[in-house]
């Protein structure tokens, strides 16, 4: 990837007090995020993709979270930043698109305008300014009649209508990255590709890097140029996509994949990972998979691996002592 | 909004009727004689009698009933068993004081109670928190006449800055506001502890919403969004409550009319209520389920400029 990463995370963890004793949701995550570029960030429900994203705008903290860490934006490290910095790069800088289209707009307040504030709050224009710019994004995500519509409250709009608006609001003031949290989850699957070809064209018209937090491999396949595969908040493989699918190393990855029905194959019995996801209190010092690991021996147990190339391509890194052997790739 | 306003009026008319019945009822049912009343212990049987026939209660409950109903119709409450007054003359001249008294803490308990919740709610389980709770459970187990009389030792007594007794007649604005203040305090503050809770539980809420970590996702500052987003969702059920209350709030200025000696609605009734003056018993009942009728009118009103989402075409 060309130019130094926009977004730099490195032994990101986020722990949480729960009854008493702070538990670590997400450990270690590793990752860069490359100019234009969009990673995807594949898990179950639960396994910290979420608080990754909230981390990197700097909206965990307070009582009962603590961010452990660093996330440096272009070189500034977000972790530690004061709330007064931290709200000049959010929105501006980077913006996020929350999964929940129903919730995540006010209700009592125009959409339009809901839109025009981002705009006001960070480049300091007028009032009919900022609607006018505003405007131009409720078009560039197709809403139709924007301008009759500016003043319209959310309950007026159906959800993938409400999902653009999010989506204009967090273009609004052209930020650098777009944290996306599963933004087409609640949405049909029509609306889903739609959502999803729009978010691609402005990604690459504003030259934004974009997160892309989602569990459906599927939609990783059509938006993704990089995919992380997490799992009980670590991240277990990390690779360009096309590299992913063709050739997991990781055997949750493995699992994962083969979980997925395919309309192109024969039907077969679609094979389910045996076991739960632990809960955080039980996790253990070693690697995580392991209790669920049809490879795992008793070092997976004792220190948990590390994410790396292990003799594959320096783009695809693994956290596992026993991963799949690298494929011979005919090209 | 003018048909709404019109359509629920409408409705209101059945309600009224009830009340009309409910009323008519329960001043039969009260024990005591109004003729026995005017004339006194020592009054001749034959005189007694003479008074019934005048006041009509020797004719059938159901007649009465009627008669009563009819001259409702006509705007006519009869007159006063004990002053000759009308009824209607009598509930004029002291409706602008109560009306008063209700708007004026109205206002207090909104102005006091809404920062205040919000407040606590933003700096929830810390030191603002504990002081507005503990505050307003003093609020709302604190009875009117014993807040009312605490503030007239300090204030009128002690200091002298408020007058003791309200003036009666003509006075002038800003002596009228004085002698408002203490009245309006007592029932302000106890309303501001009710509306105080309700703010801050709302607020809670919605500051555990979605679109609060939207508008901070955004880069809005935390002051704004309060402001903003979370303030303006979350005046939303306050609003009923209010409404509600105004209720509550026309029924307590009996305490608070009694104890600063203003002339008033409550004070009227009470007097009618010893007195068996049944005339001005039925008249100010019918009257207060009005006034209730139309603060619940004004609510819902209110609360559709406050939520878009029930907004009334």
């Amino acid at each position: 990837m060309p130019g130094d990463p926009v977004l730099s995370v490195q032994g990101l963890s986020v722990q949480f007090r729960i009854g008493g004793a702070w538990r670590a949701a997400t450990r270690g995550i590793d990752f860069d995020l490359a100019p234009n570029e969009t990673l995807a960030l594949v898990g179950e429900s639960g396994c910290g993709k979420s608080i990754t994203c909230a981390s990197i705008l700097g909206l965990l903290g307070g009582e009962g979270a603590r961010v452990e860490g660093s996330i440096r934006y272009r070189g500034r490290e977000i972790v530690g930043m004061p709330e007064s910095e931290l709200e000049k790069i959010r929105g501006k800088e980077i913006a996020m698109i929350f999964q929940e289209p129903m919730t995540a707009l006010n209700p009592v307040m125009p959409v339009g305008e809901q839109i025009a504030e981002a705009i006001s709050v960070h480049l300091g224009c007028s009032r009919a300014e900022a609607k006018t710019r505003a405007l131009g994004f409720m078009e560039r995500v197709r809403i139709p009649a924007a301008p009759e519509r500016y003043r319209d409250y959310p309950h007026q709009f159906s959800g993938g209508m409400r999902q653009r608006i999010v989506i204009a609001m967090a273009m609004a003031c052209q930020p650098r990255i777009l944290l996306a949290d599963e933004p087409t989850t609640a949405l049909d699957v029509t609306i889903q590709a739609q959502i999803l070809a729009e978010l691609r064209d402005l990604c690459a018209n504003l030259e934004m890097s974009m997160v892309f937090i989602t569990h459906s491999l599927g939609v990783v396949a059509a938006i993704a140029d990089r995919v992380a595969v997490m799992y009980a908040g670590e991240i277990v493989e990390i690779a360009p996509v096309a590299e992913l699918f063709a050739a997991p190393r990781h055997p949750y990855t493995q699992a994962l994949l083969q979980a997925i029905p395919r309309v192109d194959r024969e039907t077969v019995t679609l094979r389910a990972i045996p076991g739960q996801v632990p809960a955080i209190a039980e996790f253990g010092s070693g690697c995580r998979f392991a209790p669920r690991c049809p490879r795992a021996s008793e070092a997976c147990q004792a220190v948990p691996p590390e994410l790396a190339a292990r003799g594959g391509p320096e783009g695809h890194r693994v956290a596992c002592l026993a991963p799949a052997p690298v494929r011979e790739r005919a090209s | 909004m003018a048909r709404y306003a019109i359509l629920k009026l409408i409705y209101s008319v059945p309600t009224l009727l009830a009340v009309l019945t409910l009323v008519f009822v329960l001043t039969r049912v009260i024990p005591g004689d109004p003729a026995l009343m005017i004339l006194g212990d020592q009054a001749s049987p034959q005189a007694i009698a003479a008074l019934h026939v005048q006041l009509g209660l020797d004719r059938p409950v159901w007649m009465q009933y009627l008669h009563f109903l009819a001259n409702v119709a006509h705007g006519d409450f009869g007159k006063s068993l004990v002053t000759g007054q009308s009824v209607v003359d009598l509930a004029a001249s002291v409706l602008p004081s109560t009306l008063e008294l209700t708007i004026a803490s109205l206002v207090v308990g909104t102005v006091i109670g809404v920062p205040l919740g919000a407040w606590a709610a933003i700096h929830r389980n810390s030191m603002p928190d504990a002081l507005v709770r503990a505050g307003s459970l003093l609020g709302l187990s604190l009875p009117a006449f014993v807040f009312g009389i605490l503030l007239l030792i300090v204030f009128s007594v002690q200091l002298g800055w408020f007058p003791v007794i309200s003036p009666t007649g003509r006075v002038s604005a800003l002596e009228n506001l004085r002698a408002l203040a203490l009245p309006a305090l007592t029932l302000g503050i106890l309303m501001a502890a009710y509306i105080a809770r309700v703010t801050r539980s709302s607020m809670l809420q919605i500051l555990g919403e979605d679109f609060i970590r939207t508008a901070r996702a955004k880069g809005v500052p935390w002051r704004m969004v309060i402001r903003r987003h979370a303030l303006r969702n979350a005046i939303i059920p306050v609003v009923t409550v209010v409404g509600l209350y105004l209720g509550v709030l026309i029924g307590n200025s009996v305490l608070t009319e009694m104890v600063f000696n203003r002339p008033g609605l409550g004070k009227l009734i009470v007097g009618a209520l010893t007195q068996r003056d049944y005339p001005v018993l039925q008249g100010l009942m019918v009257l207060y389920t009005l006034l209730i009728i139309i603060a619940n009118l004004l609510t819902d009103l209110a609360y559709g400029i406050f939520n878009p989402t029930v907004r009334l075409r």
